[in-house]
C-alpha cells in the first residue's frame, strides 16, 4: 500500500499522524502557541465554561467494557534504545551498530532475556516489575519503502491490504451500536488520526487549548446562534460531501463542547504530553462512553544528534503516563489499558551525524491492571541484519491490534483486521473482571 | 466562455482568498473565463521583493520574529493587489516545507521563504535546485550533515517521495544513491553555518545506480536526473497533481485529467506561471466536480474572513486562533506538510474557528459596520450578509436557519445583534468554509 494508492482524500488525515516528525517540533509549537497568546496580552480562555453542564445523552461504559488509549509517538521511535540488550551476543552486535549512542549496559533496568529498559522510563519499569506491562518485541512488517507515511499508514490502518482510508479503531467504532455521535471515540489534538477514523463513527478532537464555542450557553444572545450554526446541519446543504461534513461537525462540536469543556477543569497545566495525557485521563473519568482515545506525541524522528534528545522524549513519555494513571479514577483503572507504539522502530546502525535512520521493527508496550507483565514476541536479531540493515520483524503487529480487539475491546478481530491473525498472551483478564 | 459572478467568485477563492462583491463585479467585467484568469495572472503589481521587511540574521528571539513575520504576511495575503502570488507562495511554503524548530529559525525560514518568491513562477526545475542548497533546507532536512562514508538518507528520501516523484517511482537504492549524491552539501562554518558552502572533501565522487543510469553524481545532477531527466514525466506529473489538487480539486497523479496540463507543463521547459494558468484554463477547472471540491484551511478562511469583514490581523487577533487550528505559518507540523479537506474538518477545528469568529462578532458590534442590517427585514438582512462574505451560491439550508435565527432575534426585541451574529453564523457556515 502507497500513499498514492490509498483514495487521496481520505489517505490524507493519516498524515497528520506522521505529523510532528521534527525533533522539538511540537514542544516548540505549544511553547509558541502559548506565549503567542501572552504576548499579545489575552487571557486565555475567552470563552469560559460555566461549571454546572447539561446532561450529555450518551451512555456511560457498559459493564465489562474496556477502554483503549492509543498513544502514538510520530517520527518513528528508537526502540532499540528504549528497549535494549544488556548482555550476550545481542549486546556485542548493539555496542558495535551503536557506538557512542549505546545505551550503557549498567543503566539498563532488566526485563529478562538480558534486555532491559531506558533509565529514564524508571516509571514504567516499576509499572514492569509490577507485572502490569507487556513488551512486545520485534513487531512490525515487511515494508517496501521506509517512509514515515507509508509506514504510519499501514500501522494506523491495521489492515495491510486495504486502501479503504479507515483505521483499525475506526472501524472497531463502526462495530459499536452508537458511534455515530462523536463520544465513542476521542482524540486529543487539532485532526482525527487514521487510525480512529470509521466508515461510520464519529470521533470528537478535543483540542489541547480548551477553547470550546458551545460551552456557556448561559450568555445573553447565545441560545439562538448556537442553534443557527447547528441548525446549518439539520438537512443536507446541496454542496457535496465536504460541505456536509463541516456542517455536521458545527453541530457536533456544539452538542459536546460543554461536556468536553469538564476536561479542563481544573487546569490541566502547561502543553506537552503530560497535559494531553490528563486530559485523556479526564475524558475516560466523565464516563461518556469513550472506548478509545488517541493522543499523539511528536518528535521522535532523530536523524541527527538523537542521544539528549531521545532520553528527553523518552522521559517526558514516562513521566505523562504516570499522570495518565495517577488520574485516572480508582474504579475505572480495570477498564483501561494503553498501547505504546510508533510507526516504525530505527536502524540499529548509528549514522555519522549521531542519529539513526527509518527502521522497521519495533517493540510495542501494553500497560493496564489486567496487561499480562513480561516480555512477548522475539527480541530482534541484531546479528542478522538485511540489505538495507534492518532486522526481521518477529511479530505481526498486526496480531497485538487482533488480541487487544478480542481480550479487551470484546470485537470480532477478523472482522475489523479483515483476516485471522494469532493471539498472543497479552492479558490475565478481560475489563472489568477480578482477576 | 462567459463569466457568472458564481464563476468569478470561484476563480477568486481559489487564486486568492476572498471574493467580495467589488472583486467578483470587476473580474466579470473581463467578459470571458479565460480573460479572467489572465487578470488573475498578472503579477505585474506585485510589490517587489526589495520591500520585504524579513531579515536572514539569526533573530534574538524566534517568538518576536515569528509574530512579526507571520502578521507581515498575513497582512500582504489581505491587503495584496495580486493574491495569486500569495497562494502560490503558501502552496510552495507547504510543498518545500522547512519548519521552526530547534535547529532551523526564522531567519533561514525567511530566507527559504526569499526564494520561493524569487522562483515562483519561474522555471521549476531552477526552484527546486534553489531550495535544495537553501539553508533552512539543509538544516530541517539534515543534509549539511551528510558526508561521504557516511550517508544521511533524509533529505534524498523526501525529495523523491515527497517533493518531485511519490512512491512507487524509485527504489531504497535510488535514495542510497541520492543520498550520496548529495554528501558535501553543507553549511559554511565561516559564516557560524548561515550560507550553503560545497565541501569537496565530504562529497561522495564514487560511481553509483541512480534513476536508472550509473555515474558519478553531483547534487544538482541528480535532481536534475528526477525532473528533468529519465524521470521527467513522472515528475511533471507529480507537481501538476498537487497544484491541480490546491486549485480545482484533488487528484493523483497517475489521474487522466493530469496527463494534457502535465504535458503543457513539459513543453512550457517547466514554466510555474504556465502550470498555474494551463490548470485554471482546463475545462476541469470550472466544471461542477470542481464546485465545493475544496474546504478553506485555516489560514485561507482567516484572510477570507479579515477581507470581508475589514478586520487586520491584530483587530481579529488572527495569530492566536491559527495557534489553536493547527495551521500556523512557519511551523507546519511535519515534512508532508498540512493536507487538504478533512483534515480540516475536525470538531477541534470547529471550536478553532469559533473562537475567532466569537471574537470577529464582537468587533463587529463595537465598530457598528453592520448595523445597517438590524434595521432590515430578515431575509433582506441575510442576502445582504451573505453577499458582503461573497457568497453568491447560498445553500437553501444555510439561508432557511439564518433567517429563522434574525426573525427570533426580532421577536425578542434583540435586532441590534442581528448584523454580528450574522457575520459569526455565516462565518461558520459550510458556504463560506469552502473554497
Amino acid at each position: 500500500v502507497h500513499v498514492d494508492d490509498l483514495e487521496f482524500e481520505e489517505a490524507l488525515p493519516l498524515l497528520s499522524v506522521a505529523a510532528e516528525a521534527d525533533p522539538d517540533g511540537i514542544s516548540r509549537r505549544r511553547f509558541v502557541q502559548g506565549a503567542v497568546a501572552a504576548s499579545l496580552g489575552l487571557a486565555l480562555p475567552l470563552l469560559r465554561p460555566r461549571d454546572a453542564g447539561a446532561a450529555e445523552s450518551a451512555a456511560p461504559l457498559g459493564a465489562g467494557e474496556g477502554v483503549l488509549v492509543s498513544v502514538f509517538l510520530g517520527g518513528g521511535n528508537d526502540g532499540l534504545n528504549m528497549l535494549a540488550p544488556i548482555t550476550g551476543t545481542a549486546r556485542g552486535h548493539y555496542e558495535r551498530l551503536r557506538g557512542g549512542l549505546a545505551v550503557p549496559a549498567g543503566a539498563l533496568a532488566p526485563v529478562g532475556d538480558g534486555w532491559g529498559l531506558h533509565p529514564k522510563m524508571a516509571a514504567l519499569h516499576r509499572r514492569f516489575t509490577a507485572g502490569q506491562v507487556a513488551l512486545v518485541q520485534g513487531t512490525g512488517l515487511p515494508l517496501q519503502d521506509l517512509s514515515h507515511f507509508t509506514a504510519a499508514a499501514k500501522i494506523m490502518q491495521g489492515n495491510v491490504s486495504a486502501t479503504s482510508g479507515t483505521g483499525w479503531l475506526g472501524r472497531f467504532l463502526d462495530g459499536l451500536p452508537d458511534a455515530s455521535g462523536g463520544l465513542r471515540g476521542m482524540a486529543v489534538g487539532t485532526s482525527v488520526p487514521l487510525s480512529l477514523v470509521g466508515a461510520q463513527s464519529k470521533a470528537t478532537t478535543v483540542p489541547p487549548s480548551g477553547d470550546m464555542w458551545g460551552a456557556d450557553r448561559a450568555t445573553p444572545g447565545q441560545g439562538a446562534l448556537l442553534d443557527a450554526v447547528a441548525a446549518l446541519a439539520d438537512r443536507p446543504t446541496g454542496f457535496g460531501r465536504w460541505g456536509d461534513a463541516i456542517a455536521a461537525s458545527g453541530a457536533q462540536a456544539i452538542a459536546h463542547a460543554e461536556t468536553a469543556a469538564k476536561a479542563f477543569r481544573p487546569d490541566p497545566g502547561p502543553g506537552g504530553p503530560a497535559r494531553d495525557l490528563l486530559l485523556a485521563a479526564r475524558l475516560i473519568n466523565l464516563d461518556l462512553g469513550a472506548r478509545a482515545i488517541a493522543v499523539t506525541i511528536g518528535g521522535w524522528d532523530t536523524h541527527a544528534g538523537q542521544a539528549g534528545v531521545h532520553e528527553v522524549l523518552l522521559q517526558r513519555l514516562d513521566a505523562a503516563l504516570e499522570v495518565f494513571f495517577a488520574n485516572l479514577r480508582p474504579d475505572l483503572r480495570d477498564r483501561v489499558a494503553v498501547l505504546v507504539q510508533s510507526e516504525f522502530g530505527r536502524r540499529p546502525q548509528a549514522s555519522a551525524s549521531l542519529g539513526t535512520d527509518h527502521g522497521n521493527v519495533q517493540p510495542m508496550v501494553l500497560i493496564g491492571e489486567h496487561v499480562r507483565g513480561g516480555v512477548v514476541g522475539g527480541a530482534p536479531d541484531l546479528g542478522r541484519l538485511d540489505d538495507r540493515g534492518n532486522p526481521a520483524p518477529s511479530v505481526d503487529f498486526r496480531s497485538v491490534y487482533a488480541t487487544v480487539l478480542e481480550r479487551w475491546l470484546g470485537a470480532d478481530a477478523r472482522q475489523v483486521l479483515g483476516q485471522s491473525l494469532p493471539q498472543l498472551d497479552l492479558f490475565e483478564a478481560g475489563p472489568g473482571h477480578t482477576p | 466562455m462567459a463569466l457568472t459572478s458564481s464563476d468569478a467568485a470561484h476563480l477568486l477563492r481559489r487564486t486568492g482568498f476572498g471574493a467580495t462583491p467589488s472583486a467578483v463585479a470587476a473580474l466579470v467585467s473581463t467578459g470571458s473565463r479565460a480573460a479572467a484568469v489572465d487578470r488573475v495572472c498578472d503579477t505585474s503589481k506585485d510589490p517587489s521583493l526589495s520591500s520585504l521587511p524579513l531579515s536572514t540574521d539569526k533573530p534574538k528571539d524566534n517568538l518576536s520574529a515569528w509574530t512579526q513575520m507571520s502578521t507581515w504576511w498575513l497582512e500582504r495575503m489581505r491587503t495584496t493587489p495580486t493574491p495569486l502570488v500569495e497562494k502560490v507562495n503558501l502552496f510552495w511554503h507547504n510543498h518545500f516545507v522547512s519548519a521552526l524548530n530547534g535547529r532551523v529559525d526564522m531567519g533561514m525560514l525567511a530566507g527559504q521563504h526569499r526564494t520561493i518568491r524569487a522562483k515562483a513562477f519561474g522555471p521549476y526545475d531552477q526552484l527546486v535546485q534553489a531550495i535544495a542548497v537553501d539553508p533552512a533546507m539543509l538544516v530541517y532536512l539534515d543534509n549539511w550533515l551528510n558526508l561521504v562514508g557516511k550517508p544521511q538518507e533524509n533529505f534524498a528520501r523526501e525529495v523523491m517521495e515527497l517533493f518531485c516523484l511519490g512512491t512507487g517511482s524509485y527504489t531504497q537504492d535510488d535514495v542510497v544513491s541520492m543520498a550520496k549524491a548529495w554528501t558535501g552539501y553543507t553549511l559554511d562554518k565561516a559564516t557560524t553555518y548561515r550560507t550553503f558552502k560545497y565541501e569537496g572533501a565530504w562529497h561522495d565522487s564514487s560511481s553509483v545506480a541512480l534513476l536508472g543510469t550509473t555515474r558519478s553524481w553531483t547534487g544538482p545532477d541528480a535532481l536534475n536526473q528526477v525532473v528533468k531527466g529519465s524521470r521527467a514525466e513522472v515528475a511533471s506529473r507529480w507537481i501538476t497533481a498537487k497544484m491541480f489538487s490546491a486549485f480545482a480539486y484533488p487528484v493523483a497523479a497517475g489521474d487522466a485529467v493530469v496527463t494534457p496540463i502535465a504535458k503543457a507543463f513539459r513543453d512550457s521547459g517547466l514554466n510555474l506561471m504556465a502550470l498555474v494558468k494551463a490548470i485554471l484554463k482546463s475545462d476541469a477547472f470550472w466544471s461542477p466536480q470542481a464546485r465545493g471540491a475544496l474546504v478553506r484551511s485555516p489560514l485561507e478562511w482567516t484572510v477570507a474572513a479579515m477581507q470581508a469583514l475589514n478586520l487586520t490581523t491584530d483587530s481579529s487577533q488572527a495569530l492566536r486562533w491559527l495557534a489553536t487550528s493547527g495551521q500556523m505559518p512557519f511551523m507546519i507540523p511535519d515534512v508532508s506538510g498540512w493536507k487538504q479537506n478533512s483534515y480540516w474538518i475536525s470538531s477541534a477545528r470547529a471550536w478553532s474557528a469559533s473562537s475567532f469568529a466569537y471574537n470577529a462578532r464582537l468587533q463587529i458590534y463595537s465598530s457598528k459596520a453592520w448595523d445597517d442590517l438590524n434595521t432590515m427585514a430578515s431575509a433582506k438582512a441575510v442576502d445582504t450578509a451573505l453577499s458582503r462574505f461573497g457568497i453568491t451560491d447560498p445553500s437553501p439550508t444555510t439561508r432557511a436557519s439564518l433567517i429563522a435565527m434574525c426573525d427570533a432575534g426580532n421577536a425578542k426585541k434583540l435586532s441590534y445583534a442581528t448584523g454580528p451574529n450574522l457575520a459569526m453564523a455565516i462565518l461558520l457556515s459550510p458556504d463560506f468554509q469552502l473554497a
